[in-house]
C-alpha cells in the first residue's frame, strides 16, 4: 500500500529522485566546517518565522508604532521572547556569514572556479546588514529613532543622489508615517525577497561546484552532513534564546522624542564605522560611506589577487589582510565602549532614559497609549493636567518655604486637617504666610471649642465636603455650635451671602474648589481678604474642572500617592 | 520584447518610489508657536518643547505634536533669542554642559557657545537660529528644520 501510494507520488512529483540527493556520496566529506551554510539558512529561517509572528502585532506608523511593540514586550503572550530572538538572531547571522566569509577565505575558497560564488556570498552579508538598519527604525523608540536619523544623515551629505535616496526612502522632507511604512516594506518584504534570490543563487552555485575538500572520504549527506549540520543549528538555537535572554530581550526604550538629547549609536557591528568616524575628523564623510565601499570592493577583488592554488604567499597575503582588518574593527569597537564606559555624564543620561523607558512602558501597559503616539503616554496619568497646571500657576504660593499662602497637600479638608486649622488658623501650614489675611483685623482667632463640641465643629465641616463616611449625630450637635457660637460671625454655611470669611456650603467640595478657581475674591468666599489671581478667564472650564477634581482628590491621597503622580521626564 | 515589458512595469514603479522625493510630506503651520512666559527666561538656556498645534503627516492630521525643541535664553541686551535644538552636523537634538556652560551634541562631540557660534566637532556651523516675538508677556517661536552639513543655513 504505501509503496502504491509512493509510486502515485513520485510520477507526479518525482521525490525520489529529490531525496536520493542526500544519499549519494559527496566528494569532499563531511565536516563540521560545512555546517555554518546551513546555520546561516537556519537563522535566516528563525528570523523568517519569529519576524512574521511580530508582524501579526506591529503597526507600522507614528501613532501606534511604539506602542505596538511596547505591547508585544510587556503584554503579548512571549512577545519578548519571540522580540528578542528576532533581534539578536539578525546578530547571530552576522556572526554565522561573517565566521562563512573566514572559513572560506582560510581554504581559498574564492578561488576559481568559485568566484561568484564568493561575490554573492558577500552580497547576502551586505543584504544582512541592511537588516538591521531598516529594522531598527521600527520600534520608534528614542535608540532606533536617534541611530537611524543619524544613518540616513550620512547617506544625506553624501554626494550624487545621496539626498533623493534619503527622501525616497524616508517617505519625504521629514521623518514619519511614510518612514515607518518605507521601512516596514523594505525590512518585511523587499529583503526578504532579495535575500531569498541570492540565497538561491549561492545555494546553485554550491551544487554546481560542491562543497571545499576537507581531504576526508567521501561521504553521503544524510547522515553524515545533515546530522552535524542539525547538531549546530539545536545548538546555536540554545545559545541564541541563552544570550537573548541574558541580554535582557530586545530592549524598547521611551518613545521617539525629537528634543531628546540622545545619545545615538549604531548596532554592533557598526560599532568600528562609529568608532572611526568620531577619531578621524576631517575623513568622517568618508569613511562613513566610503569604508565600507571599500572593504567590499577588496574582498570582492580578491579573487583576481589570489585566483589559483599554488601560490601561498598571495594567500597569506589575503588572510593577513582579513584579520588585521578584523582585528582592527574589533580594537576601534572596544576602545569605543570603554569611551562611553567612561563618560559619567553619558552613564547618567543612560540612566535618566532608562527610567524614563520604564515609566512609558508602565503608562503604556496601564492606561493605553493615546492616538497621537507614544510620547502622548506621558500625558495619561492621573490628574495630568492638574499637576501641570499646578507646577505653573499654583506650587509658587502654595508648596515650598517660599510660599505666600496655606499648604494645600494630601490630606487636604480631612478631619486632621480641619481640626488643625481650627485649633490654630494662623499656623505658618494654614494662613500665617498669608500676609493679607493673618494681618487684617478679621483674621480667625483659634477656636475655643474643645473635646466633643471641636470634635462635632470639624463633622459639621467635615460634612460638607461630600465625605461619605460622615458621623451623622455629630453633625447635628455641630449646627448649633456653629450657628450660635463666634464661627457664625464671619461665616455662614448657606453659600450665597457675602460675607468677611468664605461661605462653608460645600466646602472641600468639587463645586467649592471651582469657585475659588474662578474668583476667590467673590463676596461669598474670600472677599477683601483675598490675595489670589481669578482664574476664570485664563483657564478653560476643563482645566479648572480637572484642578477642582484633584483637590478633591487630595483629601484622601497620602504623601506617597502624590509622589507616585509626579512626572519623570529626562531633559 | 522582454525589455519593452520590463520598461513598462518599471518605469512606473520608479515613479511612484519617487513619490516622495522632493516633497512636503509633513508639513505644519508656520506661524509662531507659544512656548513659555517671557519672565521665566534668564541668563541660562531653557529648552522648550516646541508643539504644533497640528502636523499633517501623509495620511494623517494630528493634534499636539512636538516638533522639536528651542532653547531660550536672555543675552546681555536684554532680549530673548532662540536656538535650533537640531545639531547642524547630523540632526542630534543638543543638550547644554551646565558646568561648561556650551551646547554639546551627544553624538558625535560638537560643542557650541552660549549663542550658538561653533567651538569644536564636526558641525560646519554655528545652531541655527529660530525667530522669536513676545506677545502678552509670552515667548512665541517659529520652528524652522534646516538642511544638515555645510556652512551655509538652507532651509529643508
Amino acid at each position: 500500500m504505501r509503496a502504491r501510494i509512493g509510486d502515485w507520488l513520485d510520477e507526479r512529483v518525482g521525490h525520489r529522485e529529490v531525496l536520493a540527493q542526500w544519499q549519494r556520496p559527496v566528494a569532499g566529506g563531511a565536516s563540521f566546517a560545512h555546517t555554518l551554510s546551513f546555520l546561516f539558512a537556519f537563522l535566516l529561517v528563525i528570523e523568517a518565522v519569529s519576524g512574521a509572528l511580530l508582524a501579526l502585532y506591529y503597526a507600522p506608523s507614528t501613532g501606534a508604532a511604539w506602542a505596538s511593540v511596547a505591547y508585544i514586550e510587556d503584554q503579548v503572550t512571549l512577545g519578548s521572547v519571540v522580540r528578542g530572538v528576532h533581534r539578536w538572531g539578525m546578530s547571530a547571522v552576522v556572526i554565522v556569514a561573517g565566521l562563512h566569509l573566514v572559513v572560506t577565505a582560510l581554504r581559498g575558497g574564492y578561488r576559481r572556479p568559485r568566484e561568484v560564488q564568493w561575490w554573492l556570498g558577500l552580497g547576502l552579508i551586505g543584504v544582512v546588514t541592511l537588516y538591521s538598519v531598516s529594522g531598527f527604525v521600527l520600534r520608534w523608540d528614542q535608540y532606533g529613532y536617534w541611530a537611524t536619523k543619524v544613518e540616513l544623515a550620512y547617506v544625506n551629505d553624501a554626494p550624487g543622489p545621496g539626498r533623493q535616496l534619503v527622501q525616497a526612502v524616508q517617505g519625504g522632507n521629514e521623518f514619519g508615517n511614510l518612514t515607518l511604512t518605507h521601512f516596514y516594506a523594505l525590512h518585511a518584504v523587499v529583503l526578504p525577497i532579495v535575500t531569498l534570490l541570492l540565497a538561491w543563487a549561492f545555494r546553485a552555485q554550491a551544487r554546481r561546484h560542491g562543497v571545499l575538500p576537507t581531504g576526508g572520504p567521501a561521504r553521503a549527506a544524510w547522515p553524515y552532513q545533515s546530522v552535524r549540520n542539525w547538531v549546530v543549528a539545536a545548538l546555536a538555537l540554545i545559545a541564541l534564546v541563552a544570550w537573548s535572554q541574558h541580554a535582557g530581550g530586545a530592549g524598547l526604550d521611551g518613545p521617539a522624542d525629537p528634543t531628546a538629547a540622545y545619545d545615538a549609536r549604531p548596532q554592533w557591528y557598526f560599532r568600528p564605522l562609529f568608532a572611526l568616524v568620531n577619531t578621524f575628523g576631517s575623513l568622517r564623510t568618508f569613511i562613513a560611506l566610503g569604508l565600507p565601499l571599500v572593504v567590499f570592493g577588496v574582498l570582492a577583488a580578491v579573487p583576481f589577487f589570489d585566483g589559483r592554488p599554488g601560490r601561498p604567499r598571495r594567500h597569506y597575503a589575503v588572510l593577513a589582510m582579513l584579520f588585521v582588518g578584523l582585528a582592527g574593527a574589533i580594537g576601534v569597537s572596544m576602545q569605543s565602549y570603554a569611551k562611553d564606559d567612561d563618560d559619567q555624564e553619558l552613564q547618567r543620561r543612560t540612566h535618566r532614559f532608562a527610567r524614563e523607558a520604564a515609566r512609558a512602558r508602565t503608562l503604556a501597559k496601564t492606561h493605553g497609549v493615546p492616538a497621537p503616539g507614544g510620547l502622548a503616554v506621558f500625558t495619561t496619568p492621573r490628574f495630568y493636567v492638574a499637576r501641570t497646571l499646578w507646577a505653573s500657576e499654583c506650587a509658587s504660593c502654595h508648596e515650598g518655604d517660599d510660599r505666600k499662602a496655606p499648604v494645600l497637600g494630601p490630606g487636604l479638608a480631612s478631619r486632621a486637617h480641619i481640626r488643625s486649622l481650627l485649633v490654630d488658623p494662623s499656623a505658618p501650614e494654614h494662613y500665617g504666610l498669608a500676609k493679607k489675611i493673618v494681618e487684617d483685623e478679621n483674621a480667625m482667632p483659634k477656636t475655643e471649642a474643645t473635646g466633643d463640641d471641636l470634635d462635632a465643629l470639624v463633622e459639621l465641616i467635615y460634612a460638607e465636603t461630600g465625605a461619605t463616611d460622615v458621623d451623622p449625630a455629630k453633625v447635628e450637635k455641630g449646627k448649633p455650635l456653629f450657628d450660635d457660637g463666634p464661627c457664625a460671625d464671619c461665616h455662614n454655611r448657606a453659600g450665597t451671602d457675602a460675607s468677611t470669611g468664605p461661605n462653608l456650603a460645600g466646602y472641600g467640595s468639587r463645586r467649592f474648589y471651582e469657585a475659588v478657581l474662578r474668583d476667590s475674591g467673590a463676596p461669598n468666599l474670600f472677599g477683601k481678604l483675598d490675595d489670589m489671581p481669578a482664574y476664570d478667564d485664563d483657564l478653560e472650564p476643563n482645566q479648572i474642572r480637572a484642578m477642582a477634581d484633584y483637590l478633591v482628590w487630595l483629601r484622601t491621597a497620602t504623601p506617597a500617592d502624590l509622589e507616585a503622580l509626579k512626572p519623570s521626564r529626562a531633559p | 520584447m522582454g525589455g519593452g515589458v520590463g520598461a513598462a512595469l518599471l518605469v512606473p514603479a520608479a515613479r511612484l518610489v519617487g513619490h516622495a522625493v522632493g516633497r512636503v510630506v509633513v508639513s505644519s503651520p508656520t506661524d509662531p508657536i507659544d512656548a513659555i512666559a517671557a519672565d521665566q527666561v534668564g541668563d541660562l538656556p531653557v529648552r522648550v518643547p516646541l508643539v504644533a498645534a497640528s502636523v499633517r503627516d501623509a495620511y494623517a492630521s494630528t493634534a499636539n505634536v512636538v516638533l522639536g525643541a528651542a532653547w531660550l535664553r536672555r543675552g546681555q541686551d536684554g532680549q530673548i533669542a532662540a536656538l535650533s535644538s537640531v545639531c547642524p552636523h547630523k540632526g542630534c537634538a543638543i543638550g547644554f554642559a551646565e558646568g561648561a556652560k556650551r551646547y554639546e551634541c551627544p553624538c558625535h562631540s560638537a560643542t557650541f557657545d552660549l549663542d550658538g557660534n561653533r567651538l569644536s566637532g564636526p558641525a560646519e556651523r554655528g545652531l541655527d537660529p529660530l525667530p522669536v516675538v513676545i506677545e502678552r508677556g509670552r515667548v512665541k517661536v517659529t520652528w524652522v528644520r534646516y538642511q544638515n552639513g555645510g556652512a551655509d543655513r538652507k532651509p529643508a
